[in-house]
């Protein structure tokens, strides 16, 4: 066999040579050593760990059978993704049987290391769910960035039977005082580093002026102090033509999501004007426009119910018509019509069951993949769940200057956090303590849950305002479809085709994520949440008082009967 | 096993390991060690931006065509792959289409084309060695990491001599 290592290290002339070299330039000598501590800090060291070192199989690990013995290996905390032969299968599935195993005990060294590499086994003492916790509280009370959602108005123009927020929406708009306290409020935050706006309503648009002089105030504040400025719409985008999309462009609006739910008939139907004349055309004239026109991004969202599920085809295909894909910018999501609150209308008849609307979702997601609406399955990036809701920086303003930590309360009055106009406050009420107090880690499902490090309980609302009346789910898609994500994802990368999917695998039956959440399980997170705010307010805190809303939680401690005043109270004949 | 989403595995594998794990790693052991023998490595490859390309499927084995393609023709010696034959065909398995390379010695230079040599007789695709492209990253790894400990070794000779550096 050759030396081949003697390559590597030089012979003695060509190493003092080397030498020499290094020693009259400095420059080149820190840049190689800057190098090669790098290459040894990206490398497994020569002294590997010793054959006893234990390990075990990551709770995070979700491995996808494959028709031919195969198998993918996809882990949430890390998102690496791998695919193991056969026989590495087998091997795998070994360990995975095992409480731990010492590094010895596997043959494939070079296996071992990788699976290690990608977070797939971890030392046997390794508790990942701290390591996840911790994750997620760094990122909820990261210090530098503010996410504010702004409702210009809670107007809308349109009368969608389904919408969270009710038909009798109020028409006022933001007066300038609530602007200048929302720049006040921008100018108070030290050390901020970036700054994300979300304009929202109502219909947004329908108050563009605050829109454009705020984003006017608050880009040029930013600007001065070095501070990173962002923003997107949701808008219905009725009044969203070319000359308004260049006018958010330049405000730096550089995404909008706007609903279509179906072709024409089905979107006028679900989604009309209050006078009940169909929007479709009008929108899709729009988004036509406002992507010739500008480099503004469109996210087409659908919100899929009973009466439109199989309408969302024939609105691929007017898409398709209108040549949305080659003009670019523009995408396509889909959502579940669910009813998330009282005021949720039509929503309470639209749902489909989740198992239901996840069934059908993957077909909708693989044929707008092909049409190019959609790109290649892809976990999230950090924890999909951390919202305004979720973050500590995170708020929504209503026009009258209400805020709130979550888009589904925002028309509720009765739900605010405070109010933008004594901002020193906005963490004392009981309504934000019930935000701040949630968290995924506290119930045993999400604990367990084997896409925690990617969703982080995804949606606080379903939680804290769980109702049994509601039955609305918080769990992403990835939760229902994990081992169809999985597999899409390795398959549109040209890693396995397509007959090496096994039906078995598919999530509904074999449950890859964990178990599920229910009304029960829903409910008893929202007991927990209310057992701790009672502990931390000094009071007792039910789910009426919590549903009442702000009269029935902020009551003054001594205007309360105390437990005395309630024993009397209860033997009284 | 094979990368999809992964940074670069940080496993590291010798020479001497694979060939004497027999077929385990390699088609052709030996042949593999005589290929990567004409591989002259100095330090200045390590400040190449090739090592921080991702070797997985989801960028598209960058890693493999980057090296192979760009890297590996300025590192080789051409009167050693004139002396194993002018050319080699290699097949790095599991990095997709993107994994075969035919490494060539033409007018005292070397190239590396992709695709592989066809047997004018059969018809057929030659291969000289085909490598599992984690192992082939691991070899890689090892290479670096030997060459990356001489250097360091290097520069706290030179620093010795301190009235010499500028």
């Amino acid at each position: 066999m050759p030396d081949f290592e003697c390559q590597v290290t030089q012979d003695g002339e060509h190493q003092a040579a080397e030498i020499a070299s290094l020693a009259q330039n400095s420059t080149r000598t820190s840049a190689l050593e800057a190098a090669a501590r790098q290459t040894l800090s990206a490398v497994h060291g020569r002294q590997r760990e010793a054959a006893a070192s234990r390990y075990k199989v990551s709770r995070y690990d979700i491995p996808v059978r494959l028709a031919d013995g195969a198998a993918l290996l996809f882990n949430s905390r890390t998102r690496s993704l791998i695919l193991l032969s056969d026989g590495e299968a087998r091997i795998y599935r070994e360990l995975a049987e095992r409480a731990d195993f010492a590094a010895g005990q596997v043959s494939d060294r070079l296996l071992l290391e990788a699976l290690a590499g990608g977070g797939h086994v971890v030392g046997a003492t390794a508790d990942e769910l701290a390591v996840v916790r911790d994750s997620y509280e760094a990122t909820r009370s990261a210090k530098g960035s503010l996410t504010i959602t702004i409702a210009p108005t809670m107007a809308c123009n349109f009368a969608c039977g389904y919408c969270f927020q009710g038909l009798n929406k109020p028409t006022t708009k933001m007066k300038p005082d609530v602007q200048n306290a929302i720049v006040d409020f921008v100018k108070a935050k030290k050390d901020l580093k970036s700054l994300n706006i979300v304009w929202y309503g109502g219909e947004p648009l329908m108050g563009k002026e605050s829109i454009f002089r705020l984003s006017d105030l608050l880009i040029s504040y930013c600007d001065k102090h070095k501070i990173s400025y962002s923003s997107g719409i949701v808008s219905n985008a009725w009044f969203l033509n070319g000359e308004m999309a260049a006018q958010l462009y330049t405000r730096r609006v550089r995404w909008v999501q706007v609903t279509i739910d179906g072709d024409r008939g089905t979107h006028d139907k679900m989604r009309p004007l209050t006078s009940g004349h169909g929007t479709f055309d009008r929108i899709l004239d729009n988004i036509a426009e406002a992507l010739d026109q500008t480099a503004i991004s469109i996210n087409a969202r659908v919100n899929v119910g009973q009466s439109n599920v199989d309408k969302v085809d024939a609105m691929l295909d007017c898409f398709v018509e209108r040549n949305f894909a080659k003009r670019g910018n523009f995408s396509v999501y889909f959502a579940p019509i669910e009813a998330s609150t009282p005021e949720s209308g039509s929503a309470f008849e639209e749902r489909l069951s989740r198992a239901e609307f996840n069934r059908k979702v993957l077909a909708l997601e693989e044929r707008a993949r092909r049409l190019g609406f959609a790109s290649i399955q892809a976990p999230s990036s950090g924890f999909a769940g951390m919202c305004v809701a979720a973050s500590h920086g995170g708020y929504v303003v209503s026009g009258e200057g209400d805020v709130h930590k979550c888009w589904e309360t925002a028309h509720d009055p009765s739900k605010r956090t405070g109010t933008i106009f004594e901002p020193d406050k906005l963490h004392d009420s009981v309504n934000a303590s019930l935000w701040s107090q949630w968290t995924p880690f506290d119930n045993p499902i999400c604990a367990s849950c084997k896409i925690l490090p990617m969703c982080g309980g995804f949606c606080g609302h379903r939680f804290v305002y769980s109702n049994p009346e509601e039955a609305a789910l918080p769990c992403p898609s990835w939760k229902w479809n994990t081992a169809e994500y999985i597999f899409s994802r390795a398959k549109d990368l040209g890693v396995v085709p397509a007959d090496q999917w096994v039906p078995e695998e598919a999530t509904v039956e074999a449950s890859q994520s964990g178990e599920r959440h229910s009304l029960d399980t829903l409910q008893a997170a929202q007991a927990r949440v209310l057992e701790k705010v009672s502990a931390l307010h000094g009071r007792q805190i039910d789910r009426a008082m919590l549903f009442a809303g702000e009269a029935a939680l902020e009551v003054a401690p001594s205007q309360e009967p105390t437990a005395a005043e309630l024993v009397l109270e209860n033997s009284a004949p | 096993m094979l990368m999809i989403d992964m940074r670069n595995s940080t496993a590291r594998i010798s020479m001497r390991e694979i060939a004497a794990a027999g077929r385990r790693y390699a088609s052709n052991p030996i042949a593999l060690s005589s290929f990567m023998s004409g591989v002259r490595l100095t330090p200045d490859v390590l400040l190449e931006g090739t090592w921080r390309n991702t070797a997985g499927a989801a960028g598209n084995f960058a890693f493999f065509r980057n090296l192979m393609l760009g890297l590996l023709p300025r590192l080789y010696d051409a009167r050693h792959l004139e002396a194993l034959g002018g050319r080699f065909a290699l097949r790095v398995t599991g990095a997709g289409r993107h994994g075969d390379f035919t490494t060539i010695a033409v007018n005292r230079r070397v190239v590396t084309l992709t695709g592989l040599p066809l047997d004018e007789a059969s018809g057929t695709a030659i291969v000289d060695v085909s490598v599992r492209a984690d192992v082939f990253l691991a070899l890689w790894n090892d290479m670096l990491a030997e060459l990356a400990e001489t250097t360091l070794t290097q520069i706290a000779a030179a620093r010795s001599t301190p009235s010499q550096m500028r």
